[in-house]
């Protein structure tokens, strides 16, 4: 993207830190409170029909943080979840800004994170159960309606917090802004399928991040102005972008974690697609109110629980079949497969991405174990760079 | 003499061999669940905390290879580089020893006819397992099934238990199906009652091993507590040797005999806390530093209390589950087990993590800062791994530990 069309979206972690820290501050001081949730699971519609700002705690990269998040968590657990932690005890604003957080009971870490920041954090934690073992087959009917009963128990003591009762309208009101937004942003992250992209997925990647904590309509209106913008540019003067086309999927990639995308970009690898969730995956399903008459906590609770991913859920097979729509949609050459040191259930999946990777599309998939320190640098470094001269060889 | 006096693993530990009747156990040890498996019946793999009743309501014999694998292969055995064979098989390094050594042994004997399937009880175990079937299914070829524990809320009880009940449904099913045995009410409650023969039995122990007369040493403990997960060879079959071995040590209080190498009357008393370790050893160590082992809470989920024998079998069993210590958030946990602790009547706790392990070592900070609070009595944190990999790290902890707090 050129300079000349920066959005304030793309602006540095520093300052959107600084920015919605001052926003939430202010925010909270005119009588608003302000809840966090980690994993994508939690649907911000239930925050906002609560009149209450959601803000998605999903930080990283940070050595501090992590080293904090060790008074709670071993130092062999994730370093987002040590992070997740860490940051409220380091005085990280966003962090120490929340009235309450939403905890999905998703990974083993992250559910010891809702017991910590309850007991430890002294911050309201309520925890969302979701299953792990419903299907695509759908064979589990009772686990729809297990979730949305958890739903229902979370929206209850949401309002009972922020002292307003959620209502039908008012979550209508919410999923009709949020489902704005995740058709924006989607948009973008169609863009790079084109080798001809008037902008990055790396830039798309900064941009979903930025909206963790901005205002809701706010940053509608700033995507809105970026995709106008956008739109305006005609793509058939644009050079084609000749780089090898990869796409990065596994363990969380949160803000501030940039050190694998760094190495990919100086190494000459041109990352276009995820599955990430803190990537493409909020934005990639809308949440469908089946017409007048629906339940929108029904249209909430099929949304979250059938299309995100990961891998704390028992379906493989599902997984699979999305990472190979998308390495065939953005006809990708290789894929990274980003796990962090100790994300059990990103690690233990990392063969059998690699052979359907094989099996089904012949391109080559490259695992990198990482933590947050910069200790590791050199040795991602040497392997990101063969890979990308053994896929500009191929 | 049983076969695993013959591992070289055995002959590090010092057992009680006054116990006659321990030999049954022994003997058990030495042997794989197909050789075991004389009734049959469908082998069905299970993790350690799924209760075992569906599968033996379906016809089916019920394995804990977690448990079994590593006892044999890695503690007994002394076959580590299975650990190995663990990650080539898809797992990572960083995964605890316990599925390591289960996914390198099952996954090396993936011709062997002996398995017929797994049902995996999901939220009851940790993510480490679940993926450790999801990578063996398919090295083994053979069907697993994951069946799922909805979180512990006080508030979410009437959808939990509703979830639950239609999950043990659909397990049943897919039992069926492995067995060809329909689970019926009567079976099921079959199962029920021949499952609380075994928890009536633990509980025993846990008198036996709290008794001021030292009447079971630590290892002997350990190993009976470890081995309750299955109930193999069969519910009854097990009872029976828990029984006999009641019935000795009972026999010993009127001759009054006590074990030998079970410490002083005023040994420091100890209850092991946190994950399972495959340093068997770590129970000599207690007691030749003049302590005892007078609990554990490893398997204590699986036999908290009795699973009620009268009404709806299904509805008896969904509640019992979804209240297992297990299945519940660390402070609810030790609100549920703290009587069960006091009851033995601990001078200290030991809490282990094993290595690579994230699930129960999350918790770790909080169960310690519960037993100080609430028990007032030392507790050692302690990190084990392999059985002979940076034992003397923690023999010195555990009697610099005695040590300190001996009178």
């Amino acid at each position: 993207m050129n300079d000349d069309n920066k959005s304030i979206l793309l602006s540095g972690l520093p300052e959107r830190i600084e920015r919605d820290a001052a926003r939430i501050t202010q925010a909270r001081e005119s009588g608003r409170k302000v809840v966090g949730y980690f994993c994508p699971h939690v649907p911000e519609e239930l925050i906002m029909a609560a009149d209450m700002i959601p803000v998605r705690l999903a930080q990283g990269g940070d050595i501090d943080a992590v080293t904090a998040g060790e008074d709670y968590l071993k130092a062999d657990s994730c370093p987002y979840a040590r992070s997740c932690l860490g940051f409220a005890k380091t005085g990280n604003p966003i962090y120490t800004g929340v009235d309450a957080v939403c905890v999905a009971y998703t990974c083993d870490s992250m559910r010891k994170n809702q017991e910590y920041w309850a007991d430890y954090l002294g911050i309201p934690s309520f925890p969302l159960g979701i299953t792990q073992t419903h299907d695509r087959l759908r064979s589990k009917p009772q686990s729809l309606e297990y979730f949305k009963n958890e739903l229902n128990l979370l929206a209850g003591r949401l309002g009972t917090l922020s002292g307003q009762s959620i209502t039908g309208g008012k979550l209508k009101r919410a999923i009709e802004l949020t489902n704005l937004i995740r058709d924006k942003l989607w948009k973008l992250f169609e863009y790079p399928a084109d080798k001809q992209t008037p902008i990055e997925w790396r830039d798309v990647f900064r941009i979903a991040q930025a909206g963790f904590t901005m205002d809701r309509q706010d940053y509608l209106t700033e995507l809105t102005l970026l995709s106008e913008k956008l739109e305006s540019i005609d793509k058939d003067g644009l050079v084609p972008d000749k780089r090898p086309r990869l796409m990065i999927c596994g363990s969380v990639i949160a803000q501030g974690d940039d050190k694998v995308l760094d190495i990919v970009d100086a190494a000459g690898g041109n990352i276009v697609a995820d599955s990430v969730c803190t990537g493409s995956m909020f934005s990639r399903k809308r949440v469908t109110l089946f017409g007048l008459a629906g339940s929108p906590m029904d249209a909430l609770a099929e949304r979250y629980l059938y299309n995100i991913p990961c891998p704390f859920m028992t379906d493989l097979p599902k997984r699979l079949s999305r990472i190979v729509k998308i390495a065939r949609d953005y006809n990708i050459d290789g894929i990274i497969y980003y796990s962090l040191k100790y994300c059990d259930t990103w690690r233990a999946e990392f063969k059998a991405v690699r052979d359907i990777a094989q099996r089904q599309l012949s391109i080559p998939t490259l695992l990198i174990e990482a933590e947050y320190s910069p200790a590791d640098i050199g040795t991602i470094k040497t392997k990101v760079e063969a890979f990308i001269e053994m896929m500009e060889g191929r | 003499m049983s076969a695993v006096s013959n591992f070289p693993g055995y002959n590090r530990l010092v057992f009680d061999k006054e116990l006659k009747s321990f030999g049954e156990v022994l003997a058990l040890l030495g042997t794989d669940a197909v050789a075991l498996n004389k009734t049959g019946n469908k082998l069905i793999a299970k993790s350690p905390l799924s209760p075992p009743e569906p599968i033996y309501a379906a016809g089916g014999l019920a394995y804990d290879s977690y448990t079994r694998e590593t006892i044999i292969q890695a503690v007994m055995g002394e076959n580590f580089s299975l650990a190995n064979a663990g990650v080539d098989a898809g797992l990572s390094p960083e995964f605890n020893p316990w599925n390591l050594i289960m996914v390198g042994s099952l996954a090396g004997r993936a011709a062997e006819p002996g398995l017929a399937g797994a049902a995996i009880a999901c939220a009851c175990w940790d993510d480490q397992l679940k993926k450790s079937w999801q990578v063996l299914s398919e090295c083994l070829d053979i069907p697993v099934y994951f069946w799922e524990i909805p979180r512990y809320d006080a508030d979410s009880e009437k959808w939990a238990v509703k979830f639950l009940k239609a999950e043990l449904e659909q397990l049943f099913k897919w039992l069926e199906f492995q067995t060809g045995q329909k689970v019926t009410q009567k079976s099921l409650a079959e199962a029920i009652r021949q499952g609380n023969m075994v928890r009536r039995d633990l509980q025993v122990l846990d008198e036996l091993a709290q008794s001021d007369s030292r009447l079971l040493g630590g290892l002997e403990y350990y190993i009976l507590q470890l081995i309750s997960s299955d109930y193999l060879p069969g519910p009854i079959e097990l009872h029976g040797i828990y029984s006999r071995l009641i019935d000795e040590i009972g026999q010993r209080v009127q001759t009054g005999q006590a074990v030998p190498a079970a410490g002083s009357a005023k040994a420091l008393r100890i209850y092991l806390m946190g994950d399972e370790t495959q340093q068997f050893q770590l129970m000599n160590t207690i007691e030749g530093c003049g302590g005892r082992v007078v609990g554990t809470d490893f398997r204590l989920a699986l036999y908290y209390e009795l699973m009620p024998e009268e009404g709806q079998p299904l509805e008896n069993l969904a509640r019992w589950i979804w209240k297992m210590p297990s299945n519940m958030p660390t402070g609810e946990r030790l609100r549920a087990t703290l009587p069960f602790i006091r009851r033995q009547k601990p001078d200290a706790v030991i809490i282990n993590s094993t290595t690579g392990s994230r699930n129960l070592p999350g918790s770790e900070r909080m169960v310690r800062d519960i037993i100080k609070e609430q028990m007032g009595i030392p507790v050692l944190s302690i990190e084990t791994s392999l059985p002979r990999q940076d034992t003397e790290k923690t023999e010195y902890l555990v009697r610099a530990f005695m040590e300190m707090n001996s009178y």
